[in-house]
């Protein structure tokens, strides 16, 4: 199960690459437990853009979620 | 008793696929790793939903039977994974001391649970085991739950173990798996946005929405699993 998550603005550059970055495939591991997401990914260099309303919002829920908080 | 309505529903059915319970089928494994099912075991999954559970067992040669409330579970579970009988974990149709397992996967808090564990006793043989899995209270086993589901009825850990003994058995193996519960309300954030949105979209209702994530403050949902012998002379 995979779930997609793309800002609003997708013309974002990855600044080391200079790459455009696109939707990819991303898994998120956190105290032992792993999400397979869809997040921009730069297609050279892999970095993944978390942007901050899903950061703040569905990763941080989750974070407080797994540490019982 | 009558069915819940949360294990049922297109939210949760979503992440959990078939297994329709915290972890697929991870516990499940654990709880045959525990319990020895040799080929020709007479087994009941009290609780079978669609029936994966019986599967595993058919695939180690055990005579599995399944029990349920939910006609609709039943169909998918019906003659490709063994015997299954819609009916009331209540009232089993099976004789005296004539089981070897029972397992029990997030069904026993939807019942009324003293008369089930009398019935799990009655039905095993002596030294037979029961194998069970669901939500305890690791806080304060109270709140309103706006739906019917394996929370509202879960108690502290303490007092399960209590009512097990109190039927006839002599506990086994007592496991916290609360991470797999934790690891399935992560998959509902991602997938709603928050706790609150998956409450929301399995009632309709943002208040009943707020009541569920109350519940939950207070009552710290776990999960555990346990095996016992029933002791018979």
């Amino acid at each position: 199960m995979s779930l997609t998550f793309l800002p609003e603005d997708m013309n974002w550059i990855c600044e080391p690459c200079g790459a455009p970055l696109e939707q990819g495939k991303v898994e998120l591991d956190y105290l032992g437990n792993t999400f397979h997401v869809e997040l921009p990914v730069c297609p050279k260099c892999g970095a993944v853009f978390v942007y901050e309303e899903l950061a703040l919002g569905r990763i941080l829920e989750v974070e407080q979620l797994l540490e019982d908080k | 008793m009558r069915t819940s309505e949360l294990y049922a529903c297109a939210p949760v059915r979503t992440v959990l696929g078939g297994a329709l319970r915290p972890g697929g089928d991870q516990l499940t494994r654990r709880m045959l790793r525990l319990a020895s099912v040799p080929p020709g075991s007479r087994v009941l999954d009290a609780g079978c939903g669609c029936g994966v559970t019986l599967g595993m067992l058919r695939e180690r040669g055990a005579m599995a039977f399944g029990l349920d409330l939910n006609a609709g579970f039943l169909r998918d579970a019906v003659g490709k994974r063994g015997a299954v009988a819609q009916g009331d974990l209540a009232f089993q149709p099976f004789a005296d001391n004539s089981l070897d397992l029972v397992m029990c996967e997030c069904a026993w808090n939807l019942t009324d649970k003293g008369k089930v564990l009398a019935e799990f006793f009655r039905v095993l043989r002596p030294g037979g085991m029961l194998a069970l899995a669901d939500i305890y209270a690791r806080g304060i086993p109270a709140g309103q739950w706006p739906v019917r589901c394996c929370f509202a009825q879960a108690t502290d850990l303490r007092t399960v173990l209590d009512e097990v003994s109190t039927a006839g058995f002599e506990i086994g193996v007592v496991e916290d798996h609360t991470e797999l519960l934790k690891k399935t309300a992560a998959d509902f954030v991602f997938r709603h946005g928050s706790l609150h949105g998956f409450w929301q979209a399995v009632t309709g209702s943002s208040e009943l929405a707020e009541m569920a994530c109350d519940a939950s403050r207070v009552s710290k949902p776990g999960l555990f699993l346990l095996t016992a012998r029933a002791v018979k002379r």
